[in-house]
């Protein structure tokens, strides 16, 4: 059991996503979609509909449990769990301003709720994480996702290091490159099925990142139809390098010093499928020409959605960075529709013209800087 | 400056994101989703794409197609820098143009960072 309460949970959670704003030297700038509304879109879904999405999780499995369940290599969209404390509490706030906070007293009703969604996603990542902290803390310090027990840190690293340094660096590079980007677009421009993990400390010195694209079989995105899909569910690349430091985001982007970190690579595997098979340099670089012609089928039906729906896919999206929690905890693909998907898109339904009326009011107040980010819970 | 017997005329410069040679090739400017959708299927051999945005999600289906990019902003850490040397791909970001009029026409790329104009110069 934990020892925080919910007000304290939120409080390390908004410590961190300063410090993510604060580190974070790359804006994603983009033509294709207006990030800003289609975000604010999210969230408000995120707000109504994840309450009730952590009462069914709960109803299945206990916090701790789903943390547990979470520590294995190749975990679909793994940065999901920030993501979903994200979209809620950026929901909620986004509520409390357009209600009159911080400038006068707001009280929405929802503090046991709230308090009910952050103690779950409390146990889920303090079991998840195992080191007593939440979250990554975003510096060279201590930003830090190790999410895997002994065994499997163990098993990654022989794997790589039997295989050895790369032999084609340029290959590597350009396949892991193209899957990279058929996550970002499939995921409307945002880096959902994206993750990476560690650093996990070798006997020799060495450290041990691994490098994650899943969700390349999505079922719940409307536009990822099967032809869509890659041949593989997801990618997974453990990594040994020596004498370059490792750190991580809370979204587990990698970060490294040396920025060019294939030069220190002692042993990289590439494994794919839901087995986690080995797979050839000659597989590798077939995914990644999947990945880049799906990208040419993807993009040409994204630039000519009309400018609603280029807000309103944002709701099916963001619900969909939320279904692993609840594949995890036993849930059927039905089920998760009717819990999880179809609520994101009846209020994605509901938002859409208020997303683009508000979108504006989120990002003054953020970029303030006013503290305290969130509206206090009570409960 | 010469090359293959042009005349160049330097137009501008910003930081080179790759060592090695010049790559020289046919400018195309893509400022909205609607240019991409014109250079599917249709990119010359020698494209080098000028943008105005360091997000590179614009270009993703064009990866694999682009010989080189010229982004007026940006820094190495960019999103276009980070997939540019992913690709292998010459790009320079936080280019500086002294003429941006620079759609379908042909350049130099330098590793110093420079961009030169070869046909009219």
């Amino acid at each position: 059991m934990s020892d925080r309460s919910a007000q304290q949970v939120q409080d390390e959670f908004e410590a961190a996503i300063r410090q993510f704003m604060t580190e974070r030297s790359t804006v994603i700038e983009t033509t294709l979609f207006d990030l800003p509304t289609k975000i604010v879109l999210g969230q408000y879904c995120g707000y109504d509909v994840l309450p009730k999405v952590t009462a069914e999780l709960e109803r299945r499995v206990s916090a701790e449990e789903l943390g547990r369940r979470r520590r294995t290599p190749g975990l679909t969209l793994a940065l999901g769990l920030c993501g979903f404390l994200w979209i809620y509490l950026f929901g909620r706030l986004q509520r409390y301003l357009e209600a009159g906070w911080p400038d006068k007293e707001v009280d929405l009703g929802d503090q046991d709720e709230a308090a009910a969604v952050l103690t779950y996603w409390e146990g889920v990542a303090r079991a998840y994480r195992a080191d007593g902290s939440l979250v990554a803390g975003q510096t060279r310090d201590d930003g830090v996702i190790r999410c895997l027990d002994d065994d499997d840190v163990q098993r990654l690293a022989s794997a790589a290091l039997a295989r050895g340094r790369v032999e084609d660096a340029g290959l590597v590079r350009r396949a892991l490159a193209q899957m990279e980007l058929y996550c970002f677009l499939i995921h409307g421009e945002q880096r959902d099925g994206i993750f990476n993990h560690g650093p996990y400390s070798l006997e020799d010195g060495s450290l041990l990142v691994v490098k994650e694209l899943t969700d390349l079989q999505n079922p719940f995105m409307t536009w990822m139809t099967p032809e869509r899909h890659l041949s593989v569910p997801r990618v997974v690349v453990p990594i040994v390098v020596k004498d370059v430091e490792c750190w991580f985001d809370m979204f587990g982007t990698l970060y490294t010093e040396p920025e060019d970190y294939f030069p220190f690579v002692t042993g990289m595997e590439f494994l794919a499928g839901e087995e986690l098979e080995p797979i050839s340099l000659e597989q590798l670089e077939g995914l990644g020409q999947e990945a880049h012609e799906v990208q040419k089928d993807v993009f040409r039906e994204m630039a000519r959605w009309d400018e609603r729906y280029k807000i309103q896919h944002a709701a099916v999206q963001y619900a969909n960075v939320n279904y692993p929690l609840l594949e995890l905890a036993g849930a059927t693909q039905d089920e998760i529709r009717k819990v999880l998907i179809e609520p994101f898109e009846a209020a994605g339904e509901q938002y859409v013209e208020k997303a683009r009326d508000d979108s504006g009011r989120l990002w003054e107040y953020v970029a303030s800087g006013r503290e305290p980010l969130f509206p206090e819970v009570k409960a | 400056v010469s090359g293959d017997g042009d005349e160049a005329r330097s137009v501008g410069s910003g930081l080179a994101t790759w060592s090695g040679s010049f790559l020289e090739g046919v400018v195309r400017e893509v400022t909205a989703p609607s240019d991409v959708l014109d250079l599917l299927g249709d990119a010359p051999k020698d494209l080098i794409v000028l943008m105005h945005t360091a997000g590179a999600t614009t270009l993703s289906p064009l990866f694999g197609d682009i010989a080189g990019i010229v982004c007026t902003t940006g820094t190495e850490g960019s999103h276009v820098a980070i997939l540019s040397r992913d690709f292998g791909i010459p790009c320079i970001v936080g280019t500086e143009l002294t003429d941006a009029d620079l759609d379908g026409r042909r350049v130099r790329m330098e590793p110093s960072g420079q961009v030169f104009v070869l046909d009219g110069a």
